[in-house]
């Protein structure tokens, strides 16, 4: 209901309405009788003005009965909408710290800072006994104040630490911080006001949230600001899934919105514009487009780097920053069976070859070879990719000691191509593979051997080769061969007879490949075409970048960067010290922290609030990169209307949600209490009374 | 207590006794009094001293209080001659209103102003007669200037039974028929009746030659209307009659009625050179006796 009163029990007053109706039957019992003279006059003009008398009497008892009333009515301090039993006694603002509120304003303000100013601007409305507290919701939710102040200068000026985040409002842990905070509350109910720009978001998980505050007995008040998110952004970046060579010149894709068509956008790299890109159009419902760079990779080493164009109103999701690091050289192990009739075994000497075609000059990779016996002596310390070539009985007993190597950060290529190792296969490489345990031989004649077919020319091993030289891969025929079944591991090329004939899957934090086939002639062809040599020197560098060194992770979620246990000299279990993670805005610098899991070390830095490149560093070295990105749910253009909200939060269970219309205090002053009707009725008392005073007269 | 100490308060004669009693009118008669009479030369009395005033004639001039005052006077005669007169009571119910208990009632404040003036002319041995009534005569006195007439009139006037209904129409017609020989008729009532039938009533009076004193009493309350609150009026000439209203509510209009009736009746009096005097119950009945008569004596 809409009225509601500050004095309620007043209206108990409203009794004296009666007072006028008891006046006048009281005064017809108190009937006085007089025997008169002469009824002559007074019976003349009775009669002249008896109907109209009788009329104003009615009248004039109406008149005094409303009079009553709405001096009743104005003590009681009414009012008309706003919460019930007004508002605004203990106000928690809750507000939006996230990315898009860093949209700048006609007025040259970012949305935050006028936001912040609204607050300032409410809790001066507010009545002087009011307590206030206030959350800056981004990501995290962080209260603004150690405790409930005072709603006045001292928490308009405390205002000042808030600061807007680059990541998303995550609004269900801000609604259980503030049922958190509601409990300390001085007093109740606490009015929930919610500063945001609303921008469109997933209201389904609002239920839960919302419960906590809906038991604190909580108003909740959706208070929108700001201006949409303008259009044009870089949404997205795929770097290359591998290690790059230094000097290689690989695509670079950006799922970019742009503000117009044919917008330019460029890529920097090392702080060079390296590259550049139009899009051609824009699409229907703000969809991404891509544009694709060409770029040449840069030398060994950590690089940063920038995809962006001109800036809009929200200079935040303009850029975006990666990091990349190149490997100088990549330690390639060959672990092969017994050589056999001095042609080798598998056709290693094919891979040494492959991987490292000239020994003299320095390549991405450096291969050792050996027989997987004296691997054992040797170790895989500091190998970055094991290759095992048709590794007999002793490669199935290392398979057995390979998997920790592997879930730490290892990479391994296993080929088996030789019928005679049909078990080592089944009890050695498939398990340690988490692969079925199955596997059938098929050996065709000459004349029914089998195509290959790529699955997908854009995965990170295909990409870029060009349409020629894939299509020539087709050419290549396949004799003899293990049929595996693929599980849950990724295929990359399979026969005519849907047999994979390359596979590759994920361990912990390493990548494997399986060829099921060994590179003599008797069993593919596949080594004479000139494509299969890149193509086996990109796998290299994919099992061994374990995708591309490039960390991407939204604003808001913690920083990991998985290194390498030796390079922190530390054994697992164990911690490491000195720690830190330096960052955007300020490069001010955090600790971090050394986390030992399933899948090797990695190094740990709270979530970050600002997007950019954070750089991970020891005491003594620069660990790595991490770029942090504006989460793509802030880079939305659509916005909530704030009534779908508050029908959100009313279904979630709080029964008081009010949508203040206009960002102004009046509005929210109006919300809170309603719009104060006793002067009126005071008015309306005075021109009631100014009209029976005037009706009396013309009575009496 | 006899009949004239009831009415008569000490208080009231000697307020009376200070004054002269001028009779205005000039009426045939046999006996000599105080009044002043157009037959000249039949008999005059000193009156009084009055300063002389320049075009004044110069007849009356007193040369001997001029030489021994040397201030210059004339002496004031009144001829004397009999003056009948008949005091007409109004009786009828609507005389016993009062509208404070501690005011008399119209008929009692009446009867005293009746006993005033009967006393007023027995004392300059004028001839006074009564007459009570209500719709018709009730009591009769016939006038006579013998000094025991006082006690009859006052006996009469005591006497007089509160009468009910008014028509003062028929019975001025009557009593104006009775009177035998031309003298002074003065009518004490409230006058409340219908105009018409008063005013023809008192014009028959004149119409036989008599000089016509009307002294309407009124009540304060009948002419101000003061009640508080709500109330049912009643007749008290006609107890059927009742009337239920707020006095403030009408009042202004009933007295607009009032006082249009009350000028009328002036302007119809004056008309027919009948003196009409407006008394009220809370006026002192001396007090008002002698400012009629004061005036008269200006006047005269």
């Amino acid at each position: 209901m809409p009225l509601s009163f500050l004095n309620p029990a007043l209206l108990v007053g409203l009794a004296a309405a009666a007072v006028p109706v008891i006046i006048h039957f009281l005064s017809q019992r108190r009937l006085r009788r007089v025997a008169f003279s002469d009824l002559r006059f007074l019976r003349e003009e009775e009669a002249h003005q008896a109907r109209r008398r009788g009329m104003r009497r009615w009248l004039l008892m109406l008149l005094r009965i409303l009079i009553i009333a709405c001096l009743v009515l104005a003590a009681a301090r009414p009012h008309w909408g706003g919460l019930p039993g007004g508002g605004g006694r203990a106000t928690l603002f809750v507000v939006d710290a996230s990315a898009s509120m860093q949209v700048q304003l006609d007025d040259g303000r970012r949305a935050f800072d006028a936001a912040i100013a609204l607050v300032g601007e409410m809790m001066g409305a507010l009545p002087a006994d009011a307590s206030v507290q206030a959350i800056a919701a981004g990501p995290q939710a962080v209260p603004l104040f150690a405790t409930w102040l005072p709603a006045g200068d001292a928490a308009r000026a405390a205002l000042a630490a808030a600061q807007v985040t680059d990541g998303a409002v995550d609004l269900e842990s801000a609604l259980r911080e503030a049922a958190r905070i509601a409990t300390e509350a001085p007093s109740e109910p606490v009015d929930v006001v919610l500063v945001s720009d609303l921008q469109e978001t997933d209201l389904t998980a609002l239920d839960a949230a919302a419960g906590p505050l809906a038991r604190a007995g909580a108003r909740v008040l959706v208070q929108r600001v700001g201006d949409p998110v303008p259009p044009g952004a870089v949404v997205g970046l795929d770097l290359p899934g591998r290690a790059l060579q230094p000097g290689e010149t690989v695509q670079v894709r950006a799922q970019v919105r742009p503000d117009r068509p044919d917008q330019a956008f460029w890529l920097e790299l090392d702080g060079q514009r390296v590259a550049e890109a139009v899009a051609g159009s824009t699409r229907e419902g703000g969809a991404p487009v891509e544009v694709t760079f060409t770029v040449t990779a840069p030398g060994p080493g950590l690089h940063v780097g920038r995809v962006g164009k001109e800036a809009d109103r929200l200079p935040l999701d303009d850029t975006r920053a990666f990091a990349l690091e190149v490997p100088s050289r990549l330690e390639v192990v060959i672990a092969h069976g017994a050589d056999r009739d001095g042609l080798g075994r598998g056709g290693w000497r094919y891979l040494a070859r492959a991987l490292a075609p000239d020994a003299r000059t320095a390549g991405l990779f450096a291969v050792r070879a050996m027989p997987v016996d004296s691997l054992a002596a040797t170790g895989l310390d500091g190998a970055d990719l094991l290759v095992l070539a048709d590794a007999g009985s002793p490669g199935r007993q290392l398979a057995a000691t390979l998997r920790p190597w592997l879930e730490a950060g290892g990479a391994a290529m296993i080929m088996v191509g030789d019928p005679g190792q049909a078990q080592d296969l089944r009890a050695g490489v498939l398990p340690l593979l988490d692969l079925p345990a199955q596997a059938r031989w098929v050996a065709r004649a000459d004349g029914q051997a089998e195509r290959a077919r790529i699955v997908d020319p854009g995965h990170p091993v295909f990409a870029d080769l060009g349409d020629e030289a894939l299509a020539s891969l087709a050419a290549a025929r396949w004799q003899r061969y293990f049929a595996v079944d693929e599980g849950d591991a990724g295929v990359l090329l399979v026969g005519d007879g849907g047999a994979p004939l390359l596979l590759e899957g994920q361990l912990g934090r390493g990548r494997w490949a399986l060829l099921p086939f060994h590179l003599r002639a008797d069993a593919t062809d596949v080594m004479l075409n000139p494509v299969f040599l890149p193509v086996v020197q990109r796998l290299a560098a994919r099992l061994v970048a374990g995708g591309v060194r490039a960390f991407d992770q939204p604003v808001g979620e913690e920083l990991v960067l998985p290194v390498p246990a030796g390079r922190l000299g530390v054994r697992p279990g164990e911690a490491a010290t000195a720690l830190q993670v330096a960052g955007p805005p300020s490069n001010t610098r955090r600790p971090a922290r050394l986390r030992w899991q399933a899948a090797g070390p990695a190094v740990v830095a709270p979530p970050a609030q600002h997007a950019g490149i954070h750089v991970f560093t020891s005491r003594d070295d620069t660990l790595g990169l991490v770029a942090a990105t504006v989460p793509p749910a802030e880079m939305t253009t659509r916005r909530l209307a704030p009534d779908a909200l508050a029908g959100a939060l009313r279904s979630a269970g709080i029964d008081q949600v009010l949508d203040l219309e206009q960002a102004s205090t009046a509005g929210f002053t109006r919300a809170l209490a309603g719009r104060d009707l006793a002067r009126w009725l005071l008015a309306a008392a005075l021109v009631l009374l100014g009209v029976e005073l005037w009706v009396g007269r013309r009575v009496g | 207590m006899n009949a004239e100490q009831e009415l008569l308060t000490p208080e009231l004669t000697s307020q009376l006794d200070r004054l002269d009693v001028l009779a205005r009118l000039l009426v045939e008669g046999f006996l000599t009094g105080l009044h002043r009479s157009p037959y000249h030369g039949f008999s005059a009395e000193f009156a009084e001293y009055r300063r002389y005033q320049p075009g004044e004639p110069a007849t009356n001039i007193d040369w001997r209080v001029y030489a021994r005052s040397d201030r210059v006077y004339q002496r004031v005669f009144a001829e004397e001659t009999n003056l009948r007169g008949t005091l007409l009571l109004d009786c009828s119910a609507s005389m016993r209103f009062t509208g404070d208990e501690r005011r008399p009632t119209k008929l009692a404040y009446g009867r005293v102003l009746a006993a005033c003036l009967a006393y007023l002319l027995l004392r300059q041995n004028d001839a006074v007669g009564l007459v009570a009534f209500d719709e018709r005569p009730l009591l009769r006195v016939p006038a006579r200037s013998v000094r025991r007439q006082l006690f009859q009139v006052l006996k009469g006037l005591r006497e007089a039974p509160a009468g009910q209904g008014t028509d003062l129409g028929p019975v001025l017609h009557d009593v104006a028929e009775r009177i035998p020989r031309r003298g002074l008729v003065m009518l004490v009532s409230d006058l409340m009746d219908e105009p018409d039938q008063v005013l023809s009533g008192l014009k028959h009076f004149r119409h036989r030659g008599h000089e016509v004193l009307v002294l309407q009493i009124l009540d304060p309350r009948e002419v101000d209307l003061d009640f508080p609150g709500e109330v049912e009026f009643s007749s008290l000439e006609d107890p059927s009659l009742t009337l239920r209203t707020e006095p403030a509510h009408v009042r202004e209009g009933y007295r607009d009625r009032l006082d249009g009736w009350r000028a009328r009746m002036r302007r119809e009096c004056r008309r027919h050179l009948i003196d009409l005097v407006e008394l009220t119950t809370d006026q002192p009945v001396g007090a008002a006796l002698g400012a009629y008569l004061m005036k008269r004596g200006r006047l005269h």
